[in-house]
């Protein structure tokens, strides 16, 4: 019995590619530009629906905003393309088992601020982001409606990317840029799937279940409330960054396509 | 069998050993001492109670665990555990081992019972505990479930108390907290307090702001809480040597009913009826275009505005009518009507939105309304469905198919023709002077039509009027009264309505049979007049024949004579 249930590895059985959530959604995220109008938006999405459904829900995004008709296609491609990227990915083999990564949280939505760390086993096939952010949300009694949502999204979106390079072992992907800086991804450390033993090891010379108690403050949520003033400087902050990103990102760009050849 | 397995270490000295500091409030001898002398701590305390004297049953801290988790034991790993958590007990996982549950579990129920009265959140426990937060989650849902944390007595025993002495109980108490009645629909075992009631009462005024408050929110973070940590040693004190577990999860689920009183004073949150009043107007005027509805209620955002909405117990069907009655719609009475009536409160709600311009209104459509939870609106789609009367069934049937908006429009419609055909009906159903007239010929038969609201707005204006001062009750009688004459007019015009086009039906049928009839004996009436005509033919050519024969025979007859004649001329010679 000592060896045998190493970090679940004599019952590895592999598992279809798919979200390792109860409840197979995809985060999908839009952000479009048209005539200086910017649009910006992040919903999980069934992708198992006829893709109708997606013309369907731009138009009718559209028009509940009151935007400009030239969103429509381009909403449309986008979210095809991040479907079409996800079913690409689909026939392909997971690994199973348990492998407990340590998810981050660093989001603003409206006035709120949360930052958080925390231990999601991949392998648990039942896992539901929508449940741990309602819990989060309740338990800091947090009362803008759209900070569950964003929560649950930010963990989905960080367990398909996590998802994706499990995948893409033995398979040539780009994590986008955009994603790989967005998310600091620590590659060093997140990119190999700690095992459960190693991870009871890590935590405590005692392999106890219980941190230690100096590490109690780093996976605690920490929720900032902004005042309205806050709100507007950060944001518009977070615009000229944007910015100077995307310049930064062209100018990388051509460096690349210009300079690698080989 | 059940103890740990893979690990090896005694359990008791590892649990012992968690250093449990941080601020304790009472109890300063916590935990780690306690468990060691007994098997169930919390339990089954009576044993311990009688050799204990007050002042250390109270250093003690008696927690309090309900009675259907009387299996809980420290040192072992019960069966219900093994089966609701199967993941530690299958051996897959290196991280998932029994050990590492019981470690899990008794930090989680130590970390509680630090301070037993406040309620300990997911989040805080999980930043303590290596793992995954799904499976802690189970954990803690686990020892949720079954009482083992958060088991707020004291909550549960207020309830009854406060139905028993009448007191108040904030709303929000009743409205939003779901955790009382999953006890009430998991409870297993009840055991009904035969405690001191009148000790307990005194106790419980005290802890009851408290502990209301706390189980109202879950999740109040610790600092905000009770005040009172004195009453709860009396609480706990007294009825040491009975059993004083409350069978009160009953009653708890119980108070939501019969506190619409305090329903109706604060609903969900901050908003105040006449908010919520005029959000339902604007929403009534101007459909969903929130910037306008929030203008018009004023004192809420246009996300209040919403939210708001969604929360009440209609809007989902709301949504997707408003906009079919023209009229201002002041069908307080419907809803009323509708919730005494009973049953078919959906079919009503479903185009009128209601301004709840009295508090009865909005007390009875509280209780009634708030209690039902979304999933039930699902369930009440053909109110009429049931009804014997098989035209009204297949209406019921069809408004169904159609939806409510076209039902309502058709219904309206329907009303108006009838209204325009017959004026007794059309007075019926719009004074409220000929509705006590009516009276007396109506049985009740206790269905709506849509019509009411309709009608019911020119009498609401009679009833405000009419009684101004009177109480609610009287005032909601008579409004019940004659929007239960409204209700037996409309439905009787439904019925007549129905009654008089079988009949033109039933005409219609007779006067074919007769045409059917007729026609059958006109053919019969040929047949013979053509046999007739038959038998004449017949008859003239046998007299044909017969004046044939007798010239014939007048011949023969002649010949004879002259043969005869000639012979006797010849003959005498």
């Amino acid at each position: 019995m000592k060896g045998g249930a190493h970090g679940g590895g004599a019952l590895k059985s592999n598992v279809k590619f798919r979200m390792p959530t109860a409840e197979n959604l995809i985060p999908i995220r839009i952000d479009v530009e048209v005539e200086g109008q910017r649009f910006k938006d992040a919903f999980t999405w069934n992708p198992n629906e006829p893709d109708l459904e997606i013309t369907g829900f731009a138009r009718r995004t559209v028009k509940d905003l009151n935007l400009p008709m030239a969103f429509i296609p381009l909403i449309i491609q986008s979210i095809q393309t991040q479907v079409n990227e996800f079913r690409s990915y689909e026939g392909l083999e997971m690994i199973a088992g348990e492998r407990v990564h340590c998810l981050k949280l660093d989001l603003r939505v409206n006035s709120t601020v949360i930052r958080d760390q925390f231990l999601w086993d991949l392998g648990n096939l039942e896992s539901d982001p929508e449940e741990f952010a309602r819990c989060i949300c309740k338990d800091l009694e947090l009362d803008d409606p759209e900070v569950g949502p964003a929560v649950a999204f930010a963990i989905r979106e960080q367990l398909y990317e996590l998802a994706v390079l499990s995948v893409s072992s033995g398979r040539e992907t780009r994590i986008s840029k955009k994603s790989r800086r967005e998310w600091a991804l620590d590659f060093s450390q997140s990119s190999k799937a700690v095992s459960a033993f190693e991870l009871m090891k890590r935590s405590s010379s005692k392999s106890s279940a219980v941190r230690k108690r100096n590490e109690w403050d780093f996976f605690e949520p920490i929720v900032e409330i902004l005042t309205r003033e806050e709100v507007e400087a950060l944001e518009a902050r977070e615009e000229r960054n944007a910015r100077i990103k995307k310049r930064q990102e062209e100018k990388d760009d051509l460096y690349v396509n210009r300079y690698s050849r080989a | 069998m059940a103890s740990e397995e893979g690990g090896g270490t005694s359990l008791p000295a590892e649990v012992k050993s968690e250093p449990v500091d941080g601020p304790l409030e009472q109890a300063p001898d916590a935990p780690p001492s306690v468990p060691s002398e007994i098997p169930s701590l919390a339990g089954l305390s009576v044993k311990i109670s009688e050799s204990l004297k007050p002042r250390e049953a109270f250093n003690r801290e008696m927690y309090r665990i309900p009675s259907y988790a009387g299996w809980f034991s420290w040192g072992k790993i019960h069966t219900i555990e093994r089966r609701a958590l199967p993941e530690f007990f299958d051996g897959l996982s290196l991280s998932k081992t029994p050990k590492v549950y019981k470690e899990y579990r008794e930090f989680i129920i130590n970390k509680y019972r630090e301070n037993p009265r406040r309620v300990l959140t997911f989040t805080e426990v999980r930043k303590m505990l290596v793992g995954d937060v799904n499976l802690l989650r189970k954990v803690y849902n686990f020892l949720e479930y079954w009482g083992l944390i958060n088991y707020h007595v004291t909550s549960e025993n207020k309830q009854q108390q406060s139905i028993t002495s009448g007191e108040q109980i904030p709303s929000n108490h009743s409205a939003s907290n779901n955790k009382p009645k999953e006890m009430l629909a998991e409870s297993i075992a009840v055991t009904r307090p035969e405690s001191n009631t009148a000790t307990l009462s005194e106790a419980l005024p005290q802890a009851v702001p408290g502990s209301a408050l706390s189980s109202s929110q879950a999740g109040q973070p610790v600092v905000r809480m009770l005040d009172q940590p004195v009453s709860m040693s009396h609480a706990t004190r007294v009825p040491l040597h009975k059993d004083t577990y409350s069978s009160s999860v009953v009653t708890s689920s119980m108070e939501g009913i019969g506190d619409s009183q305090n329903m109706a004073n604060e609903w969900l949150g901050n908003w105040t009826m006449e908010e919520v009043l005029r959000l339902l107007e604007a929403v009534g005027k101007f459909g969903e275009d929130w910037i306008r509805v929030a203008a018009h209620v004023g004192t809420k955002s246009r996300l209040d505005c919403v939210l708001r909405f969604i929360k009440l117990p209609f809007g989902d069907q709301l949504t997707s009518n408003i906009g079919v009655s023209p009229y201002p719609i002041d069908s307080g009475e419907a809803i009323q009507s509708g919730s005494q009536v009973g049953g078919y409160e959906r079919k009503e709600n479903d185009f009128a939105t209601p301004s709840l311009d009295r508090d009865n209104a909005v007390e009875n459509f509280g209780s009634d309304e708030v209690i039902d939870e979304p999933p039930y609106k699902k369930n009440r789609l053909s109110p009429f469905a049931d009804s014997s009367n098989p035209i009204l069934a297949q209406v019921a049937f069809l408004c169904a198919m159609v939806g409510p908006r076209v039902a309502a429009a058709a219904a309206q419609a329907a009303v108006a023709a009838l209204a325009e055909e017959d004026p007794v009906v059309y007075q019926a159903l719009n004074s409220s002077t000929n509705a006590h007239a009516v009276q007396g010929g109506y049985k009740d038969i206790g269905a709506l039509s849509a019509s009411q609201a309709m009608s019911v707005k020119g009498e609401d204006a009679e009833g405000e009027d009419v009684l101004p001062e009177k109480g609610h009750q009287t005032q909601a009688s008579k409004d019940a009264e004659t929007s239960g004459m409204q209700a037996r007019a409309g439905s009787n015009t439904a019925v007549g309505s129905v009654a008089a086009n079988s009949k033109l039906v039933a005409d219609q049928e007779e006067r074919e049979i007769e045409h059917l009839v007729a026609s059958i004996l006109e053919d019969q009436l040929r047949k013979l007049q053509s046999k007739v005509e038959h038998y004449e033919e017949l008859e003239s050519i046998l007299e044909k024949e017969h004046s044939q024969l007798e010239k014939a025979r007048l011949q023969v007859l002649g010949d004879w004579i002259r043969y005869s004649q000639y012979h006797y001329n010849a003959g005498p010679s």
